[in-house]
């Protein structure tokens, strides 16, 4: 037994409720403590206003370095939390050096792991221009060189000494054979050896007339030549190969003097970078063994001709790109950490990938192909990422975690991940990535998140929760102001008088749906002010005004406002039955809200109640039909728990009930009706007709106590507007809990009804309260002696509940018939 | 009918002597776009190796795996078919490289005969200069196709195995004033816009005025021509007289050629750059042992 309940204590039940005067049903703005005329005179508001919690948790996350520490900004996406981000991770990347530069080199050993260089930063386009410097120099000095007089006496040398030596044995046969009477000629493959005479091939038919002595002696002279030949022509490649050799020495000798000295020009400049000088030496080495290079790349005659070759480029195929640099990043070192925002987070996009290009049908590759990833260039900063966005690519999120975990960025190809393979691939050295991530996305997404994927915790341990409204004061008024003044501004826009300002901030209650906070979602206001703005231009204004700000709010609700002016329309002309004057038992108005494209509107809706004795159930008919929603499955349940527990408490529940919203067809969820259902069962049992000028919302728990709901101006404003179609009759109204009296920030019109007394709005705490109001009866508290008043609404229930209970007894003791198929009725 | 010796017609490249050698037929495609002519590659498969297909005795050493096997006839010809592809589409990508016009001819024959027919006065016929060391083997100090061009009505340019220079002056031997290699060399020198360098023999009157002479028909511009002395007219003194020139084209007359007495091929070998000769062949020192 409850010791509050009215019923229990014996204190008196509450008297029908008062309305609410009209001065409790909007908040006005009040920015008197801010003295302006335009929004232009107010400081522009920085950084995170209004979020004193989610600004701390950035902050704490921008200054932690140790892993882990990333940032995972939450709120809705109105609220634009990436934009409002930027300007405070920009603020603490500036305090941070630049990151080093990078770059990829050719791995002249392993060509297909390019090697990753890191340099101060700015410096890498030095490196590329000193490279690019050392091959043009090389360019022009060794083809003179090599076409100097001393490098081709010398290699003539060389030629005429192997030559030589291949000529005297070719000379030492040819004369062996010319003496045999044996031809050795050449053939496109190979020799061969033929019986000569007089320097010419002996014709077949003339060797066949030759006596068999003479062949027989031709052929050992041809076996013996054979022989000669084979052996001269195999001690070839030998000779050939000590030339060579001796070329390759020779161009080596010839060529190091001058890449000897390019390279030491272009090492200077890096003295201070041991691995940009061990590329040097790599490329020095590769430079000697590679010299003959630039002979052949000689494209022109100097007299003119036509060009050879590719224009230069990464996907050009010039044989000196070898000796490129590829710059990856770069940063000025006095820019500071860089702040990349990443809004198409592909793999590719995010770690980068490897470019190829086709070449007679294949597609090939080089350590020039390498494009960075947005990974790359926030190494040493921050990226910012959009949570939904990273997690609708494929792979992404995974390569991203990878890449935390790993604390390097490895270039992944989508194409090795889902089994296709390139031609030619790279594997190019991981680059350290020391990067503080944001990820930004709604708070369902987090949730999410965190309850399925273990990883989340580790690598993003600061939440940013960006709150969604802030409480309203004199001082957070004042700082909405500045917020739609700073809007203005940055839009570009008018500036806003005071009234404009103070009614975007009343707005911006509206829009938090509660009279004591103020939304922060600064897409909305930014709409309200672009708006206005134009309003205003049209009006010839030089600032935006209380008038332009309404009549956005207006039209923005017009523009919205088909489904509910059909749902409205459908009232008034008696498809959907509403009564608003007169009373019926056991059917009541209940509120509903309909939300549509992000416009929501209330719509009044027929609740009904009809009931007769049974096992002590009610039946929710929308349930039945799967119409209704475990929400609102719960509220009716709550029906049957107050009912057991306040009546007939020496019988058993011997009430069948159903309820229904009559003439609903799709889903309802919620308990926000349970309190309207509660009083048309009441109103049934009780026999006892509800007012009909008069809606309901509010949730009932076990004890009557009515709940507060969501949605209560809509609802309000529904039943008021198919009133006012109907004529205000001066006595209708809405029912709210006490609870959502807060919440209040009606439009002006109602406002205005209810102080001029045609319509009102009644605040209850308790389902007496609602009972003695709908029914004009006394609700009616237990005497001393256990039972209520006679003639009060919970007597007629409670009697009505014992005589089911009767009935029922008198079906199980063998009576012969019910007391009929339904009890109660208007 | 007489021609100035000047006047060439066309260049004659043989294409089954340089091989596979892309710096021959550069330096002939060059020639060709410098003097204004078309090129004609000409690939003479051997009759004689063809005709080895009936000799029974007759077998072929293939390379590079050293296997010996009866010669077919079809699959030396289709050999020899497919060489010739190789060497036109060689041909045919330097020269439009080089914006140079060119032929092909596939003939079968005797290589030295097909060719000797082929030219005529006002065509330059270019062969490599030496030998390959395998081709020593049959024998023979020159090709027999550099012999029958020495004897033929052309001239003749002779390709050194590997091309030093690509670029530098126009080098001219000339025995007397009225060497056709002087004006060749200085039509030659203006066309490639690069410089001419006289080697002048000793004791040669009236030289300066055929210089100038020559010079002026070329329009070559003053400043772009040099001279040198020759101690004497041999292939020693030459060779002196060329150090440090790093000349790219070396142009004898067939006087010069046949006063020095000597062959062009060393000279070409030495200097690592092509030789032309040029002149009719009266004057060549083969005529000239022939008529001894």
């Amino acid at each position: 037994m409850d010791a509050t309940d009215p019923q229990v204590s014996g204190q008196p039940a509450e008297a029908p409720p008062a309305a609410l005067p009209a001065e409790r049903l909007y908040r006005p703005a009040d920015l008197s403590a801010l003295a302006f005329t335009t929004t232009a005179e107010l400081e522009p508001l920085q950084g995170l206003a209004g979020q004193a919690r989610a600004r701390e948790a950035v902050r704490l996350g921008t200054q932690i370095a140790a892993d882990g520490f990333n940032i995972f900004a939450v709120g809705p996406g109105a609220a634009r939390v990436g934009e409002a981000l930027r300007e405070l991770l920009r603020e603490a990347a500036a305090r941070r050096p630049a990151p080093p530069d990078w770059v990829y080199v050719n791995n002249f050993a392993v060509p297909h792991r390019p090697v990753a260089l890191a340099l101060p930063a700015g410096r890498a386009p030095a490196l590329r221009a000193a490279l690019s410097g050392l091959i043009d120099e090389l360019r022009a000095a060794l083809p003179a060189l090599f076409e100097s007089e001393d490098y081709q006496r010398r290699r003539s040398a060389i030629e005429a000494s192997f030559q030589g030596e291949a000529e005297r044995r070719f000379a030492a046969l040819g004369e062996k054979a010319a003496a045999k009477g044996v031809a050795i000629l050449r053939t496109p493959m190979g020799f061969a050896v033929a019986p000569a005479r007089e320097g010419k091939v002996v014709p077949p038919d003339e060797f066949a007339a030759w006596p068999p002595e003479r062949q027989a002696e031709m052929r050992a002279a041809i076996e013996e030549i054979e022989k000669d030949l084979e052996e001269t022509l195999r001690g070839i490649p030998r000779i050939e190969k000590e030339r060579r050799d001796a070329v390759r020495a020779l161009d080596r000798e010839t060529a190091k003097l001058a890449i000897d000295q390019a390279i030491e020009e272009a090492k200077a400049p890096f003295a201070d970078l041991p691995r940009v000088l061990e590329h040097l030496e790599a490329v020095r080495a590769d430079l000697l063994d590679h010299a003959p290079l630039f002979l052949e790349a000689q494209a022109l005659p100097p007299d003119g001709g036509m060009p050879v070759g590719l224009p230069a480029g990464p996907r050009s195929m010039s044989p000196f790109d070898r000796y490129d640099v590829n710059v990856l990043v770069t940063r000025p070192a006095e820019a500071g950490a860089p702040v990349i925002e990443e809004l198409h987070p592909t793999l590719g996009n995010l770690v980068g990938r490897v470019e190829h290009i086709p070449v007679q049908g294949a597609l090939i590759t080089n350590f020039r192909l390498i494009k960075p990833g947005s990974l790359h260039r926030a190494n040493g900063g921050t990226i910012l990422i959009d949570a939904r966005a990273l997690l609708m690519e494929p792979f992404s999120w995974a390569a991203l975690k990878r890449a935390l975990l790993q604390r390097r960025i490895t270039i992944e190809d989508v194409a090795q991940h889902i089994g296709l393979t390139s031609t030619v691939s790279l594997e190019p050295d991981p680059i350290p990535l020391d990067v503080k991530v944001v990820l930004v996305g709604e708070r369902l997404l987090h949730y999410l998140l965190a309850a399925l994927d273990p990883d989340l915790d580790r690598h993003f341990k600061i939440v940013a929760d960006f709150d969604d409204e802030a409480a309203r004061s004199p001082e957070s008024e004042a700082m909405l102001a500045r917020m739609i003044g700073t809007i203005a501004r940055e839009e570009g826009l008018r500036p806003l008088d005071r009234g404009a300002a103070a009614r975007a901030v009343e707005h911006a209650a509206r829009l938090a749906e509660d009279a004591e906070r103020l939304t922060l979602l600064t897409e909305r206001l930014r709409d309200l002010v672009v708006e206005a703005d134009h309003w205003a231009g049209l009006a010839g204004r030089a600032a935006i005004a209380r008038e332009d700000v309404e009549r956005t709010i207006a039209e923005q609700r017009r523009r919205l406002a088909r489904v509910h002016e059909l749902a409205r329309e459908a009232i008034l002309r008696d498809i959907a039955l509403i009564a608003t004057t007169g009373s019926r038992v056991g059917q009541v108005n209940g509120l509903s809200v309909i939300t549509i494209g992000g416009q929501a509107f209330g719509r009044p809706t027929r609740i009904t109640a009809r009931v007769r004795p049974g096992s002590g159930r009610i039946v929710d008919i929308e349930r039945e039909v799967a119409l209704g929603g475990p929400l609102h499955a719960k509220g009716v349940l709550i029906l049957t728990g107050f009912l057991s527990g306040r009546y007939a408490l020496d019988a058993p529940m011997s009430l069948y009930a159903s309820l229904v919203f009559e003439q609903s067809y799709g889903g309802v969820e919620g308990d926000s009706a349970s309190c309207a259902e509660l009083l048309a069962l009441l109103s049934a049992l009780s026999g006892l007709p509800l007012r009909q000028d008069l809606a309901v919302t509010g949730s009932v728990n076990q004890h009557g106590d009515v709940q507060a709901i969501g949605g209560v101006n809509e609802k309000i404003e529904g039943f008021f507007e198919v009133c006012r179609a109907r004529g205000l009759t001066g006595t209708q109204g809405v029912v709210i809990p006490h609870a959502n009296v807060q919440h209040l920030m009606l439009h002006a019109d109602v406002v205005e009804a209810c102080a001029a007394g045609r319509f009102a709005i009644y605040p209850v705490r308790r389902i007496d309260e609602a009972a003695a109001l709908l029914t004009g009866r006394p609700a009616g508290v237990r005497g001393p002696d256990g039972a209520y008043p006679e003639g009060s609404v919970n007597r007629l229930v409670e009697e009505r509940l014992r005589r089911f209970a009767a009935a029922r007894r008198a079906m199980h003791e063998g009576a012969a018939a019910e007391a009929g198929p339904e009890e109660g009725g208007s | 009918m007489t021609r100035e010796p000047d006047a060439f017609r066309r260049v004659l490249l043989d294409l089954a002597e340089t091989g596979d050698g892309e710096g021959g037929v550069r330096a002939a495609a060059e020639l060709a776009r410098l003097l204004g002519v078309d090129l004609l590659g000409v690939f003479v498969a051997d009759e004689a190796v063809l005709g080895l297909a009936d000799l029974p005795l007759a077998r072929e050493l293939r390379l590079p795996g050293y296997e010996w096997s009866r010669i077919d006839a079809a699959r030396i010809a289709a050999e020899f078919e497919g060489a010739a592809r190789r060497a036109r589409r060689l041909l045919e990508e330097q020269c439009a490289r080089l914006g140079v016009s060119a032929a092909f001819e596939f003939l079968r024959g005797d290589p030295a005969a097909a060719l000797g027919a082929l030219a005529r006065a006002g065509d330059i016929v270019a062969l490599p200069g030496a030998r390959a060391p395998a081709g020593r083997a049959s024998g023979e100090p020159l090709p027999r196709a550099l012999e029958a061009a020495l004897r033929s009505a052309a001239s003749v340019m002779l390709l050194p195995q590997r091309i030093a220079r690509h670029a530098g002056p126009v080098a001219a031997v000339a025995a007397t004033p009225s060497d056709p290699g002087l004006r060749a060399a200085a039509g030659i020198a203006a066309a490639a816009r690069e410089r001419l360098l006289v080697l002048r023999p000793p004791g040669a009157a009236g030289f300066e005025e055929a210089v100038a002479a020559a010079t002026r028909a070329a329009r070559l511009p003053e400043g772009r021509v040099l001279a040198r002395g020759l101690r004497e007219l041999s292939a020693d003194a030459i060779l002196e007289a060329l150090e440090g020139a790093r000349e790219r084209l070396l142009v004898l007359g067939r006087g010069a050629a046949g006063a020095a007495r000597l062959l062009p091929p060393p000279l070409v070998s030495a200097r690592g750059v092509p030789a032309l000769l040029v002149g009719p062949p009266e004057e060549s020192p083969a005529a000239e042992d022939r008529k001894g």
